[in-house]
């Protein structure tokens, strides 16, 4: 019920254990309409938490007491579901796979743009708590079944039920994603594309889009009719999906 | 097919196990023929000690019986009647003494009985007597006898001499240069040759794999150390030399890693910090400054990140991603073309070869204008090649591409803006699946990067 977003100001907690960032960052987000928290390690962190209602943490993840991934982890297991950015220096030990398994929401890699970590901030905070099934559900599972495919939600990648990988472009895992979101429900070229929404009954493109898709999905034995036209109205993933 | 068994068999004897085989094969044949041939020599030596050994006989014999009764002896000499011994006709002189016989004969009779022997022609023994032959049956043809001369002192100081014959030994014949006797040496040799061969250029082919493997890979199995002796030593000595370079690279990369990573920090501050900059146009070109920075930055742990390959192993359509790399960056306005395909799969790291081939593309959209993907097998390898319509590089000069830092003439269009290890990282990830990178120019054109990896 993404209606229900509360009405007062997301509270975002920024932790980071060089002042300087910490600082820029929480600057860099004061221009926006948010409740600004900041903690230097893992001990401020916990206080924090204990202390306000937090929405959303930007969480670098080397810190002086303690890693950030193992923090990750512990929130999950606790049940909490604040949504997790994290923030990490490229070629640290963990990647980005490792990082969403342990069930942040998202995931940034130093330097990055301070408008891309707005934007970030600002898309978690608007899918919100209110959608937690999904949520939770994205968190912490890493595989979509459907028919005798398996999409990898991290790698971004189409197993075969013999484990051949089957990639896919951005544009078609965009597109199946949707699909997966919502099985076995009509969806219009709107929902399908709501980047180009303007122009989306017009586009042409997505009707090439779905049919190199269903291609690759007519690979496998009992793939070829997944995805379904219902003339007029768009096009149903004619299967259940299940997670793990 | 002539000239491809005529090729196989000149792979063959260059080879060193061709080569042992030759020298074991010739040595041991020339080695048994010699050895034959001294055998041979000692065998006639014998025969013809064993004839002499019977005049001696013969003459002691008729020696003894002349010391015992001369006359009754001497007369039955002159009338033919003892077989084998008569008198020697008159007016021979030994022109040819047999000084083996004689040196036999004085061991015999002592030194004081002088003797004179020799071998002489048949009829001598016979001159006296004749139609000897006309009352045998069937011996027309048959071999004369051997007849010798010998002469001596005997012991009463008396010089005797009498006509010897016997029938002649039969000399058995050669077997040396009997084919059967030449094929058995012959195959014997060629056969331990061939297990030799085997024997020790065993451990060099595994060495050769292992250097090989290490040519290719960055992390590469150790060779077992098994084997003689020197053989183990050899592929221990590798082993500690692949370690070492493995050790060297991994130090070189994790520096290179260190720095990279350390300057992340300073690098997110000064981006942070640039958005409080109020000159625009100032700002514009700090951020380009930055940005060139953070590249370098990022492509350097690449490299780093590249050598160390931890990715899994996966069994990936290869089309698949070809396709959906052209499309992805046709997305974003790049002219990028996936043009054939090659089906099937292949096993390989995917992000690996993901990033790799992204590189190539990069690389060529940035220097040569366009990328056309395509793939083909050939001879158990896939190959995926990435051409461009640019200006290509200059022959000498595309080894060097490869080292880091290289970048491209600065006359090229794009030239000198990437940070010169693009295409270090893309070879240092096709190793990590075991694949290699090269590049040519094309014919009519442009460059060809081709990733070469297992089918």
């Amino acid at each position: 019920m993404p209606d229900t977003v509360p009405a007062r100001a997301a509270t975002v907690l920024v932790v980071d254990d060089d002042a300087d960032i910490r600082e820029l960052i929480v600057g860099q987000l004061a221009q926006e309409n948010y409740r600004l928290l900041s903690a230097a390690n893992l001990g401020e962190l916990r206080q924090m938490l204990r202390d306000h209602p937090v929405d959303l943490i930007v969480l670098d993840l080397n810190l002086p007491d303690g890693d950030g991934l193992s923090l990750c982890r512990e929130l999950r297991g606790e049940g909490s579901d604040v949504q997790i950015i994290m923030v990490t220096a490229r070629g640290s030990a963990i990647d980005r796979v490792l990082g969403l398994e342990l069930g942040a929401d998202d995931y940034l890699t130093k330097p990055f743009e301070p408008r891309e970590l707005l934007v970030r901030i600002r898309n978690l905070l608007r899918r919100g708590r209110g959608d937690t099934g999904t949520q939770g559900r994205a968190s912490t599972m890493r595989y979509a079944h459907f028919g005798p495919w398996r999409l990898d939600l991290v790698q971004r990648r189409l197993i075969a039920p013999d484990d051949r990988l089957v990639m896919l472009s951005s544009a078609e895992y965009r597109l199946l994603c949707h699909f997966i979101e919502q099985p076995n429900i009509v969806l219009g070229r709107e929902a399908l594309l709501p980047e180009r929404r303007a122009t989306a009954a017009f586009d042409r493109s997505i009707d090439l889009q779905i049919s190199r898709l269903r291609q690759k999905l007519a690979d496998v034995a009992g793939g070829s009719e997944l995805i379904l036209t219902v003339r007029g109205e768009g096009y149903v993933l004619a299967s259940a999906v299940d997670y793990s | 097919m002539i000239r491809r068994v005529g090729g196989r068999v000149r792979t063959f004897f260059r080879s060193m196990a061709g080569q042992i085989f030759v020298i074991l094969t010739l040595g041991m044949t020339i080695a048994a023929i010699i050895a034959l041939l001294v055998a041979e020599q000692t065998r006639r030596h014998d025969f013809e000690r064993v004839r002499r050994q019977r005049v001696v006989a013969s003459a002691a014999d008729i020696a003894d019986r002349l010391r015992r009764d001369p006359a009754r002896i001497e007369s039955m000499m002159a009338d033919h009647s003892i077989m084998g011994a008569a008198p020697v006709p008159p007016g021979i002189s030994l022109t040819e003494p047999d000084t083996a016989l004689q040196q036999s004969l004085v061991e015999r009779f002592g030194p004081r009985s002088q003797p004179e022997a020799g071998e002489v022609p048949t009829g001598l023994c016979f001159a006296t007597y004749t139609g000897r032959w006309e009352r045998a049956a069937g011996l027309v043809d048959a071999p004369r006898p051997d007849c010798w001369i010998v002469r001596f002192t005997d012991h009463a100081g008396q010089r005797r001499e009498m006509a010897l014959s016997f029938p002649r030994l039969a000399k058995p014949p050669s077997t040396i240069f009997n084919p059967l006797y030449l094929l058995v040496i012959v195959a014997a040799s060629a056969g331990l040759a061939i297990f030799v061969a085997r024997f020790v250029s065993k451990p060099l082919r595994r060495l050769e794999q292992a250097a090989e493997a290490f040519s290719v890979s960055l992390d590469p199995e150790e060779i077992p150390e098994r084997g003689p002796e020197e053989v183990r030593a050899a592929l221990s000595t590798f082993n500690l030399m692949q370690r070492r370079a493995r050790a060297g690279f991994a130090e070189r990369t994790q520096l290179l890693a260190a720095i990279s990573h350390d300057i992340q920090t300073p690098l997110t501050r000064l981006r942070l910090r640039l958005e409080l900059v109020e000159n625009e146009e100032l700002r514009a070109r700090l951020l380009a400054d930055h940005e060139a920075m953070q590249r370098l930055v990022r492509e350097g742990l690449d490299l780093a990140s590249s050598t160390e390959a931890r990715e899994e192993w996966s069994v990936l359509d290869i089309d698949s991603l070809l396709a959906s790399m052209a499309e992805d960056a046709e997305e974003l306005g790049a002219p990028v073309r996936f043009l054939t395909g090659c089906g099937g799969t292949v096993r390989v790291k995917p992000n690996a070869l993901t990033r790799c081939i992204a590189n190539l593309v990069d690389n060529a959209v940035r220097y040569g204008g366009s990328a056309d993907i395509s793939c083909a097998r050939a001879g158990g390898r896939v190959l995926i090649h990435i051409r461009d319509r640019g200006p290509g590089i200059p022959a000498d000069r595309l080894d060097q591409m490869f080292e880091p830092f290289t970048r491209g003439a600065t006359s090229q269009p794009g030239g000198r803006t990437g940070t010169g290890i693009g295409l270090t990282i893309a070879r240092s990830l096709a190793m990590s699946f075991e694949a290699s990178v090269r590049l040519h120019n094309a014919d009519d054109g442009g460059l060809i990067a081709t990733i070469d990896m297992k089918a």
